[in-house]
């Protein structure tokens, strides 16, 4: 197959034919003219040849279509560049071990989600005993002492906990929307440590259904976990991170 | 009114931190416009991140963002995914021992001038130490470019002056937004301890504690007497500090953050207040209703060091699809908040 990576089209049948299927719903009734109204939306979005090979009535006046045709756009796949990462993942005993041999002492992690956020299941999926996905959480992991705080902690709280318990790394769970608030309340956290000079003292870590890398970074955080994060990405991710912290320290 | 690039160097400040109220609220674009006017004017420059630049998209909102040019010889420091994705020809100088979830931190020079996207480490220390190795390497303007609402940057320890960004995307209408937006110049601009004894004092109760109480002296009204208060952290310090508290008590330094429920306890207090002393203005997190309240009453919000707040830049659109109009928005802006510069660089023309 002989792919222009400089013009990459959809494939459906043969290379560079274009087709693709896309659905969506219109807020008016089902009938020929919501058919034709489909037909023609396609057509404006770049889709040759537009056929619609499904509608449903959906009731109170909505329709849901689907549609075949052939997208005349094409993308330049050859240019674009991702910034990405890759982080080695360990799995429970691995990082356990590393843990043991490396650092030779018991990590200290405390999480929370903080703020008005009561959406503690991504937290609990990490940091509790049953885990997530076959995975243990970090409550299980002999070499952590992990502290789930719950919900709806204030930051000042939260790093106050942190000191007391000689936290290594402090995980925030937040459910980001677009409303600034949460971004702020995220913002917040590694701002009051900044100010409390404990920045440099403990690792911070977010997670979340809208958290990514970038993200994490634009909020100051060192790492950062989206969707389908299990609890040994994190485990492994603490675990390099100390251990890469005190051999530069040394 | 004066352009801004002239405006700044007339202070001649070596590093100067970019910093926003919120997201969209147009920092890079404030970065472009000094990066393209310290180009024409034949410096070298540094560029550094304290969070995340120059991505096409915003992660939220989908929306095109400003993307980021450095100019051939600038020194820049950035992720190494964002270095080995770099459009601008770059070279590397060292990595660096400061790690970010893409990657260490690399310091490079530009080789060829190009679009980068910009991703900084997560401290102030690691900010510093950039900092100092781009100057000690030649730079002879650096940029600190802030990310979403956070002022750690600003610091009088890492950048001689700051500008703020603010914008439609800060609060629901224009007077929210002109409001919000007051207040954070009132904090930023929050005057240093006066009174020379009263400095000294206050100094010497942070060197030696996390948190101080500061005492008239019964015989000598020019000398204090100071009670340094330590803990695990300095908010512990801090609230402990206020259990010491008496009617001889002149004023309470907080040598780590200055936050809502620290000055609530304070406005429990029978007035007149001590005045509340920190030691810049980074180091203030309390709401506009709390230091209105306060200072409303005769307190006093003092610094041991003061911030200096060059200007500030206006984006009167949001992504949110509000937006004002931009002459009616930089006349509210600049009235309410002069006598300090405001300027709306797209509207103004100077892009």
């Amino acid at each position: 197959m002989d792919v222009d990576f400089s013009k990459v089209k959809a494939y459906g049948d043969t290379l560079n034919d274009g087709s693709m299927q896309v659905s969506f719903t219109l807020p008016v009734p089902a009938g020929d003219e919501a058919r034709e109204a489909a037909r023609q939306l396609a057509l404006k979005m770049g889709l040759e040849a537009p056929s619609v090979t499904e509608m449903v009535d959906l009731g109170a006046g909505f329709t849901f279509f689907v549609l075949y045709g052939k997208c005349t756009h094409t993308v330049d796949y050859a240019a674009i560049k991702i910034p990405k990462r890759q982080q080695e993942v360990l799995d429970f005993k691995q990082i356990n071990e590393l843990i043991k041999n490396e650092l030779g002492r018991k990590v200290v992690v405390v999480a929370a989600c903080t703020g008005s956020d009561a959406h503690t299941v991504g937290i609990d999926a990490i940091i509790n005993m049953k885990g997530y996905m076959g995975e243990y959480g970090l409550e299980r992991y002999p070499q952590m002492d992990a502290y789930n705080l719950g919900s709806q902690v204030p930051n000042e709280d939260l790093l106050a906990k942190a000191i007391e318990l000689k936290a290594d790394a402090v995980l925030v769970s937040q459910v980001v929307t677009q409303k600034n608030i949460h971004l702020e309340n995220l913002t917040e956290l590694v701002e009051l440590a900044e100010a409390e000079g404990l920045r440099d003292r403990v690792l911070l870590i977010c997670g979340g259904p809208r958290i990514s890398h970038e993200l994490a970074i634009e909020l100051g955080y060192d790492a950062g976990f989206g969707p389908g994060t299990l609890p040994n990405h994190v485990g492994s991710y603490i675990a390099a991170e100390l251990i890469r912290r005190e051999k530069t320290e040394e | 009114m004066a352009e801004l690039f002239k405006l700044l160097e007339e202070y001649n400040y070596r590093a100067v931190a970019i910093v926003g109220m919120t997201k969209n609220v147009g920092k890079t674009v404030t970065l472009n416009y000094l990066v393209k006017k310290y180009e024409e004017q034949g410096y070298c420059l540094g560029l550094v991140s304290a969070g995340y630049d120059g991505e096409r998209f915003d992660r939220l909102t989908l929306e095109e963002k400003p993307r980021i040019y450095t100019p051939q010889g600038a020194f820049l420091a950035t992720a190494k995914a964002c270095y080995d994705a770099a459009e601008a020809q770059l070279e590397l100088i060292e990595e660096t021992n400061l790690s970010t979830p893409l990657g260490p931190v690399y310091l490079a020079r530009v080789k060829e001038s190009g679009l980068v996207e910009m991703a900084g480490p997560g401290s102030v220390s690691g900010l510093r130490k950039l900092l100092d190795k781009m100057i000690s390497l030649g730079a002879e303007r650096v940029l600190v470019d802030g990310a979403i609402n956070r002022i750690a940057s600003a610091s009088p320890d890492l950048t001689g002056g700051v500008i703020l960004a603010t914008g439609a995307a800060l609060g629901p209408t224009m007077d929210d937004v002109v409001k919000k937006t007051v207040v954070r110049k009132a904090l930023f601009e929050s005057e240093p301890v006066s009174d020379k004894h009263l400095y000294q004092a206050a100094s010497r109760g942070l060197s030696e504690g996390d948190a101080a109480i500061i005492n008239k002296n019964a015989s000598d009204s020019d000398q204090y007497e100071v009670r340094p208060v330590n803990a695990e952290i300095p908010l512990l310090a801090a609230r402990e500090a206020l259990e010491q508290y008496s009617r001889e008590t002149e004023a309470i330094a907080y040598g780590g953050a200055l936050v809502d429920s620290a000055m609530n306890n304070i406005l429990k207090l029978e007035p007149p207040y001590p005045a509340v002393i920190v030691k810049d203005a980074t180091k203030i997190f309390i709401s506009a209703e709390s230091y209105n309240r306060y200072t409303s009453r005769g307190g006093k919000l003092q610094v041991l060091k003061q911030l200096s707040l060059v200007a500030v830049t206006l984006n009167p659109t949001d992504p949110g699809g509000r937006g004002y109009d931009p002459r009616m928005f930089l006349e509210s802006m600049q009235e309410a908040l002069k006598p300090c510069p405001v300027f709306d660089l797209i509207y103004e023309g100077s892009l």
